[in-house]
């Protein structure tokens, strides 16, 4: 799917770069395929530089926000996103978007390639799936028991599901996650370098 | 997980690099604090010279690997904040250690 980067992405990446394209690109649980395509090209106007302020729609606002300035979100904000009718699997979706949309844009810039083009919607309807357990554990959305990392998302099965489908090719195996010697072109200690300089970047502190 | 390896393998790096954005005591450590800062900070642009400086020290293979490392955690940070996961006791020490007061981190 990436049109003559300058690095070629490794064959493991470039497919879950593209499984992901196509499950961000149609319906989720909660948003049709048009909400997510508008998340998406939101998200890329905040990057891009042509939208400087969050404006439009709720859905768009909070699309906005997890793009430019995520570490600035509090309770609160997220509480008046619902109070205006972004309820809070809706505002799950969306994170979940926004993330997996960073991944792939992100990777595709930084491999010198043209982020991949939006298709026109293909008018699905959001599946309505979500896990008949999800609550609001210890933080500001639906969840399967405490918050982490990789389950973050699991109050919608399929959108959990995307989530570790990109982020173990991306990162490392998560059978290999305990390993501080972990090798591959990379040494563990450089790609938590990485890891680390990015979060702090970004003002995350997880 | 940085302070983990280093620690693990006796590499004795300064996490502080985190912060400070000074080359780490690592294999290619300017190129790849150089990329990361670029590709994280200007989204605007490709990290042209940078992804250079870093093929030309460690080849296409690192450059790649790297680059979706930094995409990763692109995900990984907006992914945390969105859902408001508590930070950890845990890594309070860490907090510290890269100049934040802990009790004032935001959640």
């Amino acid at each position: 799917m990436l049109t003559d980067p300058v690095l070629s992405p490794h064959p493991s990446r470039a497919d879950a770069t593209a499984r992901a394209w196509a499950q961000l690109t149609t319906a989720g649980p909660t948003l049709n395929s048009a909400e997510r395509l508008n998340v998406i090209a939101t998200a890329r106007r905040a990057w891009d530089g042509t939208s400087e302020t969050a404006h439009g729609t709720v859905l768009e606002e909070a699309a906005y926000w997890l793009a430019k300035d995520a570490g600035g979100l509090r309770q609160e904000i997220v509480d008046e996103f619902e109070r205006r009718g972004l309820d809070r699997f809706r505002y799950l979706e969306t994170v979940g978007v926004v993330a997996r949309l960073a991944n792939v844009d992100f990777y595709t810039r930084g491999l010198g390639g043209p982020l991949l083009a939006l298709p026109d919607p293909d008018g699905t309807s959001p599946t309505g799936e979500v896990h008949p357990d999800a609550a609001i554990t210890d933080g500001w959305v639906p969840a399967t028991g405490p918050l982490f990392a990789p389950a973050s998302l699991d109050a919608l099965p399929a959108e959990g599901e995307a989530l570790r489908d990109l982020h173990e090719p991306m990162y490392m195996p998560m059978a290999e996650m305990g390993d501080p010697g972990f090798v591959d072109v990379l040494t563990r200690a450089q790609i938590e370098f990485v890891a680390a300089r990015t979060s702090f970047l970004n003002e995350c502190f997880y | 997980m940085l302070r983990a390896s280093s620690d693990a393998l006796d590499l004795g790096i300064d996490i502080t690099a985190v912060a400070t954005g000074t080359a780490p005591a690592i294999r290619y450590g300017a190129e790849l604090a150089s990329l990361t800062l670029e590709l994280t900070t200007n989204t605007a642009k490709e990290p042209t010279a940078q992804r250079a400086a870093l093929l030309e020290a460690g080849g296409a293979a690192v450059a790649e690997r790297a680059v979706g490392v930094c995409a990763t955690f692109q995900m990984m940070n907006r992914l945390l904040d969105g859902v408001g996961a508590p930070v950890r006791s845990s890594l309070q020490g860490i907090a510290t250690a890269l100049g934040f007061d802990p009790a004032e981190l935001p959640r």
